[in-house]
């Protein structure tokens, strides 16, 4: 009764017309700085920083909240019209929302994407007022051994559901392993094949090689595909709004794909990355139409996308509950509670009450707000499939460079983004997934320490891997992804066999 | 099915330095001393192993009769063309563009940067258009990122853009 | 054409509202002094933003700009990497610049000890030490080391007893402080005790009692110190420090292990930075920490006031990294 109270409570401050105001505000530049290529949510609410002196304490949470959600919106948004995420998030909403966009289905990509986004931040935000304190303490089981073992999980599902050649997605996983080891070992201090290059010290940004493998890989592909005639502006445009059967197709995956979000978003660093694929790779598993998938089918970008905006609330419960940062954007917001001279941490929620619960509200009215200013922005936007592709692609490409420069500040990433953009090209023709290689770029760093962390806490020994009930629940799915794919196969030609 | 197969020995070649290069890392200070190079020989020893594998798999898979590598070498062939030349154009543009980038501004490097793209992609015909795109490009990003985001990309002589 | 005309002005549209936003920081500092200041200060935090150093410079870009101590705008940019090394290079590329200010703190001279850097704070302009944390040491609350002497009687026992965890790489910050204070405690062996560096979560970590101590900055944990669900076994001030929870946090001295350990952090400009702008600065800081406005800051943040002018703060530097590099020596670091 307490916390519907409190919300409540939250509701009237919040809802006041300046704060709606401010959302609003927040939601529309959010969803600009969140379509350029490298710049998602955390440099959205870094931007705004200097604005919350000005501002008191709740208005400044709640347009970074505006920000925050609507630049995840602008991820998406890039994603499905030219193939760019901003952030790691976004990565999944490209597998199936750009080939929905490039075969004619963008107005129901962008529509299907807000309204999954919608269900998963609003359904998250009611989870998060009433059991951010009892999450936050299950997500402290979560130890390296844990980690682990949930990043391997994630990638091995990703290397193992891909198409075709299952050892071209291991080694495609490996080599994004492989430049994830680049830049200086937490755990010794050794700098590791940074080949003395200042630059490489501190790790390859994994945004980079994102921006690189989808963007910049896409406008060299285009070469081919305009002179094929097989790009073709979309000339006109329908409703933003989905049919009844992509409703009948989505609505389960969205459901499901919500509270897996939330949980794996719980985990300070393992976000809305692992989150959407996470979600992605189950839409595939459960889904009858697991052919269409990576052509533009529905539920692979409703899945994610719900899952990602889940994340984005769920992340917010370790910096609220605990005080400690899950994510980038987090670690922002943090620092704005921190100016405005707030104490982040299990106090905030007794002490700091309006503030908290007046958040908890500002998130469940941005949500409604970004989902109402969205489609007709969307409308808007979708018309970016009327520039004609050549002059299109020199345009996202022009973006691309200034993205790698706003992340890196220097101009060492322009040729990084060079290599990457013409390896993952390559990769792409000889019939190579590029998903398990910027996966495994994202978390591979996150996995080899936190192998090691459980190594050194164990006293040398792999007894970590066994070590509690999480773990091995993990092992099981990882073993499961694996075996998935032959079991279906074998139990399908079964099932020919019989009729 | 050449091309595959040239793109795994490439790969596969990148398991080897790699697997060199793991061999010349420094030993650790502090703790267990080969700790650093535990997981980059893991990687190294599976990359070599799945690659090789594969290799031989599609080695195995070539066609043995004469109109099957005519068609196979057709095939390869097809992979170079018009479209693979204009991605060479496009890496050395942006190799121009990275090295004019600090030194004559954003603004400037960009609008040649994207009115070479422009004429890579449509042809030098319509240069006044494109070259009209690339200004208009370039200064609302600089505008936008400098004044709106406050990332500072680098100016001009001019000072001011 | 037209939807392209259309998408054009979106984009523009898009761009002046940004602009307007943008527009709102810059007030106050359009009129630049007739010779130095001359334009925008690029200040930087070699760090992602939320940190202590991001936040450090936010808070100085503030009040100098309140008091109007600088008429120019100081827009505070983030430059993270390799624990602020990656900017330290970038820096070497600006020689004798004279706008950039940033932040730096023990760590410049550990990652140059420890050979992550070839660079250390000789490769900058050390401009002033402003304030000082301190290394705090925290368990779970119900954790079997109570006093921090019990952790320091267990490692001599066995060092591989404690399993000491940190947010900064091996040999850098957070695992140094601890060795510095095991050293004094008598403790041998310091090269056997266990260090784990993690991202940045290694409170939860702690909590979780997959570690079994936290060596972190106080002002990092007093959250979940105040909360009581973490102890803060002692800190390294050499007198108690803040209010509340904060106060009643013992020093290793009263602990009865004599040593002190500070958390610095000082302003510094890039190599051979123009005499004009050093002296400028100089000032400019002198001035702005006596003002009330940076008081109010210290006390929220709970910060020491340690300031030091330039030529005393060199000194200083010269003091800590000679101590720094003795204990590097003890661990074989070096």
């Amino acid at each position: 009764m307490g916390s519907l109270h409190m919300l409540m409570h939250g509701f009237t401050i919040a809802g006041q017309p300046i704060n709606i105001l401010w959302v609003t505000i927040g939601g529309v530049l959010g969803t600009i700085i969140g379509m350029l290529p490298g710049l998602g949510p955390a440099t959205g609410v870094a931007v705004l920083l200097p604005l919350t002196f000005t501002m008191g304490p709740v208005a400044a949470l709640i347009t970074m909240c505006g920000v925050y959600y609507g630049a995840m919106y602008g991820g998406s948004r890039a994603s499905i019209l030219i193939n760019t995420p901003g952030d790691g998030a976004a990565i999944a909403a490209t597998f199936d929302g750009y080939p929905m966009a490039m075969n004619g289905g963008a107005e129901r990509a962008l529509a299907i994407s807000a309204i999954a986004s919608f269900i998963g931040g609003t359904i998250s935000t009611v989870l998060i007022a009433f059991t951010a304190i009892p999450v936050s303490r299950f997500a402290l089981k979560f130890g390296p051994g844990e980690y682990f073992l949930l990043y391997v999980f994630a990638l091995v599902a990703t290397a193992a559901m891909t198409e075709g050649s299952m050892r071209k997605g291991f080694l495609s996983m490996i080599i994004g392993l492989m430049i994830a080891t680049i830049g200086i070992d937490m755990q010794s201090g050794v700098s590791r094949f940074t080949f003395g290059i200042l630059e490489l010290q501190g790790g390859i940004d994994f945004l980079i090689v994102i921006i690189a493998v989808f963007a910049f890989g896409e406008v060299l592909k285009s070469f081919r595909s305009i002179r094929d005639g097989k790009k073709q502006m979309q000339t006109h445009f329908g409703r933003i709004w989905i049919t009844r059967e992509d409703w009948r197709r989505s609505w389960k995956h969205i459901l499901r794909s919500t509270p897996l979000g939330f949980f794996v978003g719980v985990l300070p660093g393992a976000g809305g990355t692992i989150a959407s694929l996470m979600a992605y790779n189950t839409a595939k598993q459960f889904s009858p139409y697991k052919d269409e998938f990576g052509n533009g089918a529905i539920e692979g970008l409703a899945a994610p996308e719900a899952a990602n905006n889940a994340a984005s609330v769920g992340a917010l419960i370790p910096m609220l509950a605990l005080g400690v940062p899950g994510s980038g954007t987090t670690a922002v917001m943090m620092g704005a509670l921190l100016m405005l001279g707030l104490q982040p941490g299990p106090k905030l929620f007794q002490n700091q009450g309006d503030i908290v619960w007046g958040l908890i509200a500002s998130m469940f009215i941005g949500n409604i707000i970004l989902a109402i200013i969205n489609l007709p922005l969307a409308g808007i936007l979708v018309r970016v499939l009327a520039v004609p592709p050549r002059i299109l692609y020199p345009v996202v490409l022009g973006l691309t460079f200034i993205g790698t420069y706003a992340i890196a500040n220097s101009v060492a990433s322009f040729y990084l983004l060079l290599v990457f953009g013409i390896a993952g090209y390559f990769l792409v023709k000889a019939d190579y997934p590029t998903s398990p290689l910027v996966l495994a770029v994202i978390v591979g760093n996150s996995m080899e320490q936190s192998f090691r962390r459980a190594f050194t806490l164990s006293n040398g020994s792999c007894k970590f891997l066994v070590g509690s009930p999480l773990c091995i629940v993990l092992i099981l799915l990882t073993i499961g992804s694996v075996l998935l794919p032959y079991v279906q196969k074998a139990m399908s030609a079964r099932n020919k066999a019989k009729a | 099915m050449y091309f595959s197969l040239i793109v795994t020995a490439i790969v596969t070649l990148v398991g080897v330095c790699y697997t060199i290069a793991t061999f010349l890392l420094p030993a650790a200070k502090i703790g267990n001393p080969i700790a650093p190079k535990v997981f980059p020989m893991i990687l190294s020893v599976s990359l070599l192993v799945i690659g090789i594998s594969l290799l031989v798999s599609e080695i195995q898979k070539f066609p043995r009769d004469k109109e099957g590598k005519a068609n196979a070498m057709a095939e390869f062939r097809n992979q170079f063309g018009k479209a693979e030349f204009s991605i060479v154009l496009t890496a050395l543009n942006s190799i121009v563009y990275a090295l004019l980038f600090n030194r004559i501004g954003y603004v400037f490097s960009t609008i040649i940067f994207l009115e070479a793209q422009l004429m890579v992609f449509r042809g030098w015909k319509t240069w006044r258009n494109s070259l009209l795109i690339a200004v208009v490009f370039a200064v609302v990003v600089y505008l936008l990122f400098d004044y709106g985001l406050g990332i500072f990309l680098p100016a001009s002589f001019l000072g001011f853009i | 054409m037209k939807k392209r005309c259309a998408l054009l002005a979106t984009c523009m549209l898009a761009a002046m509202s940004l602009f307007a936003a943008g527009a709102n920081e810059r007030t106050g500092g359009a009129k630049a002094a007739p010779k130095y200041p001359n334009g925008n200060f690029d200040f930087v935090a070699p760090a992602g933003a939320g940190g202590g150093w991001d936040l450090t410079i936010r808070t100085v870009a503030k009040v100098l700009g309140d008091t109007k101590l600088v008429n120019a705008s100081m827009p505070v940019r983030n430059a993270p990497g390799a624990g602020g090394a990656v900017h330290l290079g970038t820096l070497q590329t600006k020689k004798g610049d004279d706008k950039t200010i940033t932040v730096y703190s023990p760590p410049i001279i550990f990652f140059n000890l420890n050979g992550t850097s070839p660079y250390g704070w000789r490769n900058t302009t050390p401009l002033a030490r402003l304030i000082a944390d301190y290394a705090a040491f925290v368990v779970r609350a119900d954790s079997p080391y109570q006093t921090i002497n019990d952790v320091m009687d267990a490692l001599k026992k066995n060092p591989k007893a404690v399993k000491i965890g940190g947010t900064s790489a091996a040999g850098s910050m957070d695992h140094v402080q601890f060795l510095i204070v095991a050293d004094s405690a008598g403790v041998k062996n310091l090269d056997k005790i266990d260090y784990v560096a993690f991202d940045d979560d290694g409170a939860t970590q702690v909590m979780g009692g997959h570690i079994d101590l936290f060596s972190t900055s106080l002002a990092d944990v007093m959250g979940l110190v105040q909360s009581g669900d973490l102890k803060c076994l002692a800190q390294t001030a050499d007198h108690r420090v803040g209010e509340g929870a904060q106060h009643d946090i013992p020093t290793c001295k009263e602990e009865g292990i004599d040593v002190t350990f500070q958390n610095w952090r000082g302003l510094f400009g890039s190599p051979d930075m123009p005499d004009y702008a050093v002296a400028y600065w100089r000032d400019t800081l002198k001035k702005m920490v006596q003002t009330q406005e940076w008081k109010d800051m210290e006390k929220q943040y709970g910060w020491d006031d340690v300031y030091l002018d330039k030529p005393e703060f060199e000194q200083f530097l010269v003091e800590t990294e000679n101590s720094y590099k003795d204990i590097l020596t003890k661990i074989g670091m070096i």
